[in-house]
């Protein structure tokens, strides 16, 4: 009860604020009217093309943080993978540089070793002919002597034998001769 | 002249005295050598050779004084 009159108090107080407004209620319902349909219409022609754009555009845009994020997983991927790369890099490259040097080595006492044995296979053929030319010449030198000795020997004696001496050798040689073939 | 006579060559370095040659011609002859044919040859300095057919009796002071080199 109390309700009702309360709204009918309310309903006639707008009543009189419009009617001191000049505004009827017809031209409110038609302005009503008219706002539902410009709301409509603005609903179907701007609201929802909007709604549609801001949709895409932010579809859009996830999109393109998605690509973003796989790019930048990719770049992280590929920022690992390189250096896994680098560090295998620098491992193989170590170990290249160390079997080099030990082939170097190993190849520069080689060198060293046979450059040692040829050295030592010259000093022994060296020492080798100094012997044996040491050898020769002792030889010569002792086949001059006995040749100088011999010529000299055959001089004094040339010049020392007398007559008689020769005589005698002539006769111990017969002597020996017939004692040897017994005659 | 027989074509068989054993002739012994004697070599010496001067002319012998008539003894030396008696006493080569009494070896000569036991030997069996017929005849001596003598050559002096002042190269062998002293001493003797005698050569009868191959062999060779050799008392050269040349022979003696080479036979030395070689020994030494």
């Amino acid at each position: 009860m109390f309700d009702i009159i309360s709204e009918t108090m309310i309903l006639s107080a707008f009543t009189d604020m419009f009617d001191r407004m000049g505004i009827s209620w017809s031209s409110i319902v038609l302005h009503l009217i008219a706002l539902i349909i410009l709301t409509v219409g603005l609903y179907f022609l701007l609201f929802k093309p909007v709604k549609k754009m801001i949709r895409e555009r932010q579809e859009k845009v996830k999109k393109i943080e998605k690509e973003n994020a796989d790019l930048n997983e990719e770049v992280k991927e590929l920022k690992s993978s390189s250096e896994k790369v680098l560090s295998e890099a620098k491992k193989e490259a170590a170990a290249i540089h160390e079997s080099v040097v030990k082939v170097a080595k190993q190849k520069a006492d080689d060198i060293v070793g046979d450059a040692r044995a040829k050295a030592k296979a010259l000093i022994d053929r060296t020492e080798t002919e100094m012997d044996e030319e040491r050898k020769k010449l002792q030889a010569d030198m002792e086949k001059q002597v006995a040749d100088v000795s011999v010529a000299v020997a055959e001089k004094v004696i040339g010049r020392g034998i007398t007559k008689e001496d020769n005589r005698r050798l002539i006769e111990d040689c017969l002597k020996e001769w017939s004692e040897k073939e017994n005659v | 002249m027989s074509k068989n006579r054993n002739i012994a060559k004697i070599v010496v370095s001067e002319k012998p005295d008539d003894d030396i040659v008696r006493k080569i011609a009494d070896f000569v002859e036991k030997l069996g050598c017929d005849g001596v044919k003598y050559v002096i040859d002042p190269e062998i300095i002293g001493g003797i050779v005698i050569r009868v057919g191959d062999k060779v009796y050799d008392g050269s002071v040349r022979t003696r004084l080479e036979t030395i080199r070689q020994a030494l």
